[in-house]
């Protein structure tokens, strides 16, 4: 058992209905993810969707800004508009943006912007980096899914953590053009997308965190950092991401995605398949903004955090625009100064029988 | 915006040796000591939060410095990154036969290209950048071109063509006269660059309520 899953021995309080994984928890190996069928306790929370009846019409979401100008931002509860907490039993939230001035102190460890689940189940969020920091979550209900008979909604927790450390055996030698890589998020039978990041992120060169999703149902997907180059004065990236699974554990079958064809039209489908179902852009190039789907048709977050920010309100996110087609997620993102900032996000099917 | 105190290092080899001597023990930006499966930030939850660790290795003396590793001057030569760039040329594709299967719109035409002078004019460049408008019915295609080959300027036109709408989209090519072209599309009011009339939009923080 990997050190993920015995930590999750503690946290593992909530077990509605838990069963084996759809990944990522049986023993490590060397390319990630877990053994398939591997029995033991589960790193994340389960909660069975027949309890959820769908709703039939209109979605349930709602999208939220935390800002480092709250003494609250740090350590917080994410709150329902009433202040009560968000239980994870409740509704499935996650990160859907990140911003701020990194590194501005100091003390670059001090930086971080990230949404957790606490040993309790509830989501909590913390935003502190030197100005302008900024988090952005978003919750969706679980009635939003579609599953197959028996099917759960999963997700991982403690968040799957991974962190560049090797400045502080080679400083002041330089790490230029490193991409980092390791493993441990669910396999591609479950969504991963970024929960939190920290330290640098304000290098001339352009840091960066990335989820790549795996195409194969049974191999882990992959949490990477890395930076574009060195400065003299790299300090380190972190990275947390998060996975969720929706459907009948052990079935291989691979997470449902929405994207758009080469016409731009919306689609959906899977990992590999033919189509854009990672929605990226970046202030100096390609797109500046997307529209990814509607709301009604799946949750989008970021997979992708990458640039140089510097505070002045730089950010990358998920917003919900309205149009005249209806609600859609729209990734987008803020450029003060620098070099410039990026991002990608992808967006899960609620409709995960396909 | 509040400039980080970073420590600047010397450029020459023994300057970064003594600076890495000198400051090594009392790096701010070394992790605390902690226990496995604390975070080095005090979160109060450690045991929910992060995952131990791995052990650092034992310290070792400082190897022989690299080359001092500059700060990239923003006089440098530009220089897109090329995955970014194969992206961007395979995204360029449907927008450019949008764009060439619509009729010319003279109005929006007069329109962009002084919207665009003004951009440049209030950025400080020389309007003489702009080279080359052409907007359809839902779809306008721009050209700037800079002369130089220096990041900060090519960055300066990039700037600008993001400053036209909110959904650009722009690709930067290396220009056959010497410097860099910026190819910038951008939609219509009221339609978006993935070809749908989206109105206008606002952003909304919940639905389904």
């Amino acid at each position: 058992m990997n050190k993920t899953c015995a930590r999750s021995l503690s946290t593992m309080v909530l077990g509605l209905g838990c069963v084996l994984g759809p990944a990522g928890c049986g023993p490590e190996t060397a390319d990630g993810g877990g053994t398939a069928g591997a029995t033991g306790s589960l790193p994340s929370f389960t909660v069975d969707l027949e309890k959820h009846p769908r709703r039939e019409k209109n979605a349930f979401w709602f999208t939220r800004m935390m800002t480092h100008e709250s003494a609250s931002a740090d350590n917080a509860f994410l709150n329902r508009d009433d202040g009560s907490h968000i239980h994870v039993n409740d509704l499935a939230c996650f990160t859907i943006g990140m911003g701020g001035e990194f590194c501005a102190h100091d003390i670059c460890t001090k930086d971080k912007v990230k949404t957790r689940i606490d040993a309790n189940g509830f989501y909590k969020g913390r935003a502190v980096t030197g100005e302008q920091s900024k988090l952005f979550w978003g919750c969706t209900a679980y009635s939003n899914f579609i599953g197959n008979p028996g099917a759960v909604a999963m997700i991982s927790n403690p968040d799957l953590f991974f962190e560049n450390t090797h400045n502080f055996n080679t400083w002041p030698a330089c790490l230029s053009n490193v991409t980092s890589s390791t493993t441990g998020l669910w396999w591609g039978d479950a969504i991963s997308w970024l929960g939190g990041l920290g330290r640098v992120f304000n290098n001339a060169f352009p840091d960066f965190a990335q989820v790549e999703l795996s195409q194969d149902p049974f191999a882990g997907s992959r949490l990477r950092i890395g930076s574009g180059g060195c400065d003299g004065n790299w300090t380190g990236l972190n990275a947390l991401g998060r996975s969720f699974f929706v459907g009948n554990p052990g079935s291989g079958k691979k997470v449902t995605l929405m994207g758009v064809n080469s016409n731009n039209i919306f689609l959906i489908g899977h990992a590999g398949d033919p189509g854009t179902f990672t929605f990226t852009i970046s202030s100096e190039g390609g797109f500046s903004s997307r529209f990814m789907t509607g709301v009604e048709h799946g949750f989008c977050a970021l997979s992708k955090f990458s640039g140089q920010f510097r505070g002045n309100g730089e950010h990358v996110r998920v917003a919900a625009v309205d149009t005249s087609n209806g609600v859609q997620w729209k990734i987008v993102l803020s450029k003060q100064s620098g070099d410039g900032v990026a991002g990608s996000a992808t967006c899960i099917a609620y409709d995960q029988r396909i | 915006m509040r400039r980080r105190g970073r420590v600047v290092l010397g450029f020459t080899a023994l300057a970064l040796l003594g600076a890495a001597l000198l400051l090594r023990p009392m790096r701010p930006d070394e992790p605390p000591a902690v226990a496995a499966g604390t975070s080095a930030a005090g979160d109060p939850s450690p045991a929910a939060d992060l995952p131990a660790r791995p052990a650092e290795p034992p310290a070792v003396a400082p190897a022989p410095p690299a080359p001092a590793a500059a700060r990239p001057s923003p006089d440098r030569e530009y220089q897109p990154q090329p995955d970014s760039l194969a992206e961007w040329l395979q995204e360029r594709e449907p927008l450019t036969a949008r764009w060439a299967s619509e009729t010319g719109d003279p109005s929006w035409n007069r329109q962009a290209t002084s919207q665009i002078a003004a951009i440049l004019i209030n950025a400080q460049l020389s309007p003489n950048a702009l080279r080359d408008v052409d907007c359809r019915q839902t779809i306008c295609r721009v050209k700037l071109h800079s002369d130089s080959k220096v990041h900060r300027d090519v960055s300066a036109l990039i700037g600008a063509s993001r400053k036209l709408v909110d959904q650009t989209f722009l690709v930067p090519f290396a220009s056959d006269q010497g410097g860099w072209d910026i190819e910038t599309f951008f939609p219509r009011e009221g339609w978006s660059l993935e070809g749908a009339p989206i109105g206008k939009t606002t952003e909304v923080t919940q639905g389904g309520v």
